[in-house]
């Protein structure tokens, strides 16, 4: 069974497709098979869907970048498959991908109370110090520049992204309906580390039938590089901002 | 120095050899006290004296001065990169070597639609003098330009005179308004109507993209649109453009009349905006005079009126070209109609008038604050709060819109009618506080952020982190 969805991203900015799998309790996890020009994979973190449980489903959250792209119609498409044996696909799931151009609002983004969103347009703004810049928390330049993430443009994490539930017609922050395995076969557990495998230039195989479970790591997790909600560092700036949005 | 200025136009000359029927000078013969070779000579001194990086000489038309290769000459050994502006009538062979041998950069001509148009504007043969002045001023190593003056008679032609430009060797074309003034005054029918603007932007666009000639949009043509962004950053060959700081008048350039007459701008003429005459005063004591150009550094966003009183960018841009406003409307502060964003304003107003479903334009406005897109959530809000005038929420985001907007008064009266609903309504305190800031009564604005924060029970550091700014920023004691 493979799952069509439509999403919608912006140009210049981050989005997260969530995808629900049993990766730690089975071998089988979601892996993103294709990327297409101008877009990026920035991180991937996985985490379980109930904090007690060290077996059970699990959230992988792919976080991807859409940087200056030409074509605005593009597809990813996500495999669902065995770890250590990649050709044992068992499902897909292919994203049609609608990026909105960067310019798609026809002026520039400015306002005197903001940090400048785009500091080449708005060099002047911004280096001018006795300005009062409040606004969001995530307006702050130096902890986007801090964390190598453009957190001045929050709004397709917190807000936009997400797949198109198209049962319900409506957007879903973490998509949970794909990948959830109901067959047995994931009980085993996946102690493996991926990198082993191209460390040795060979097939590794992860299942050690010598191996208990306990002595498995439940879940691989892998700390990400960005999060929607990371903590944002203070500056000497007013935070005056409109809570509906943050 | 407070201002250092870079450029500026001097008109060396009124007289002309044709009689254009937009001139914006309305110039004819040469006017008697013009001003003579050696005042000429002594200004070009002082306008390097002045540290000017480059100049635009125009008139009238410059080459009916006999001694035009001497003051290019002139400003060129002072430093100064000279540029000429001409109907290229007068650019023979033996003048376009002069000029050359001057050291002039650039020489551009006024090209005003393709043959028929151009020499229905000025003179019958002036298209092809033009086409053979371009083909000597490549010849020679001339950067050869065009300055085009857009009205209703060649709007059209655009596209067609650019394929002409170019095949003539043109690299650089600047195209500005024809607005009624001069000769134009006289031609109203041939003035643009507002929503055009958008035409000749995409245009520009267009023409930057193609990459075969560098187009430059006048001052009077914009604003803010990333297409115009775009266009500049093309042809400045620049990938950091900011955005555009509005009239350059007697804050970096200035105007020099054909008698040595200082003023802001060629195109704001009348008396009462003269500054000096260089026969009385040098220039640089004309410049660094504290009262000198003051409607200009004076100028505050605060005077202006019409939908550029409550723009965005009014504090960036402060009207744009006062010259288009002046011209247009009688006043500096009235607002610039030629503006892009003044056209997509008049079109938003209408566009909400016709919403009348709340929760929809409740979505509508969230999503456009998510974008950052705060202009036109405040029209969203402001249609809600017509359609429900006690819509708490409502009042706390347009506060908030007006706030970025930088509309201070809009935002103190908003945040005041959601504490007319709920007085003990923390974040409208806030919005409160900060627009009293802004307006100045910092003293209230700290007292009522306080009590925000006692509201609180000091738990939002956000709160309390403001409170301190404004604190810093008053310089009242922290005792407040």
């Amino acid at each position: 069974m493979s799952y069509v969805q439509e999403m919608v991203a912006y140009e210049g900015k981050v989005f997260q497709v969530n995808l629900q799998s049993m990766l730690g309790s089975s071998p089988y996890g979601w892996a993103l098979s294709n990327l297409p020009e101008g877009i990026v994979l920035e991180a991937v973190e996985t985490s379980r869907l109930a904090a007690e449980n060290t077996i059970g489903p699990v959230v992988q959250s792919f976080y991807l970048g859409v940087t200056a792209v030409k074509e605005y119609n593009v597809k990813l498409t996500f495999l669902l498959l065995c770890s250590f044996a990649p050709k044992k696909v068992i499902d897909s799931c292919t994203v049609n991908l609608r990026i909105v151009p960067e310019n798609a609002n026809q002026f520039a983004t400015y306002s005197d109370n903001a940090v400048a969103e785009d500091p080449a347009v708005n060099a002047r703004n911004a280096a001018d110090p006795i300005q009062i810049k409040y606004g969001f928390p995530c307006v702050m330049q130096d902890s986007a520049l801090m964390y190598g993430f453009n957190c001045a443009q929050p709004a397709a994490v917190a807000v936009d992204y997400g797949l198109v539930d198209s049962s319900a017609g409506d957007v879903a922050n973490s998509a949970m309906p794909y990948g959830y395995i109901s067959s047995a076969v994931h009980k085993y557990g996946y102690p493996c580390v991926m990198q082993s495998d191209s460390l040795y230039g060979m097939s590794f195989n992860c299942v050690n039938n010598n191996q208990s479970q306990e002595d498995t790591p439940p879940v691989r997790k892998t700390t990400p590089f960005i999060s929607p909600g990371s903590p944002f560092v203070d500056t000497a700036q007013m935070k005056y901002g409109y809570p509906t949005c943050q | 120095m407070k201002y250092q200025p870079i450029t500026c136009v001097w008109e060396v000359t009124m007289g002309c050899n044709m009689r254009c029927g937009h001139c914006g000078s309305s110039c004819k013969e040469p006017l008697p006290d013009e001003l003579k070779t050696e005042e000429a000579l002594e200004l070009c001194d002082q306008i390097g004296e002045l540290g000017l990086k480059w100049i635009t000489l125009s008139g009238g038309e410059p080459l009916t001065r006999k001694d035009i290769p001497r003051i290019i000459k002139r400003l060129n050994d002072n430093g100064v990169i000279v540029n000429l502006i001409t109907n290229g009538w007068l650019l023979s062979e033996t003048m376009v070597i002069r000029l050359k041998e001057s050291g002039v950069a650039t020489v551009a001509i006024s090209i005003d639609g393709t043959e028929e148009i151009h020499d229905k504007i000025r003179k019958e043969g002036s298209f092809a003098r033009s086409k053979r002045a371009f083909a000597l001023l490549n010849l020679v190593g001339i950067e050869a330009g065009a300055v085009t003056t857009i009205t209703k008679q060649n709007i059209g032609q655009l596209h067609e005179l650019k394929e002409e430009l170019i095949s003539m060797g043109v690299q650089t074309w600047q195209v500005q308004l024809g607005l009624p003034m001069g000769n134009l005054k006289e031609q109203e029918d041939w003035v643009l109507e507002p929503e055009q603007m958008n035409d000749i932007i995409d245009f520009c666009y267009e023409t930057a993209q193609e990459g075969r000639i560098r187009i430059f949009p006048a001052d009077c043509i914009g604003y803010y649109t990333h297409k115009e962004l775009a266009v500049k950053k093309i042809s400045y060959q620049s990938r950091n453009v900011p955005l555009w700081d509005g009239c350059n008048a007697g804050l970096r350039g200035f105007g020099i009349l054909h008698n040595g007459n200082i003023l802001g701008c060629t195109s704001i003429r009348s008396e009462e905006y003269l500054e000096g005459n260089i026969r009385e005063r040098s220039l640089r004591d004309i410049w660094e005079d504290e009262n000198a150009f003051s409607w200009r550094r004076k100028m505050t966003a605060a005077a202006l009126s019409g939908d550029c009183a409550i723009c965005n960018y009014k504090n960036k841009c402060l009207g744009g070209c006062t010259n288009t406003r002046l011209t247009m409307n009688g006043s500096m502060e009235s607002e610039n109609c030629y503006c892009a964003y003044n056209v997509a304003l008049k079109n938003l107003k209408v566009k909400y008038r016709g919403l009348s479903d709340v929760t929809l334009l409740m979505a509508i406005a969230e999503k456009l604050i998510g974008s950052k897109e705060h202009q036109e959530a405040a029209f969203a809000l402001k249609r809600v709060l017509e359609l429900k005038p006690e819509h708490s929420k409502a009042l706390a985001a347009k506060g908030y819109c007006d706030y970025m907007c930088s509309n201070y008064s809009s935002c103190k009266e908003a945040n005041e009618a959601a504490l007319a609903l709920n007085a003990k309504d923390p974040y409208a305190m806030r919005g409160l506080a900060v627009a009293l800031h802004k307006l100045g009564d910092s003293e209230t604005g700290i007292r009522i952020l306080q009590e925000a924060v006692a509201l609180n029970q000091y738990q939002d550091q956000d709160l309390l982190h403001d409170l301190a700014v404004l604190r810093q920023e008053s310089s009242l004691p922290d005792a407040l």
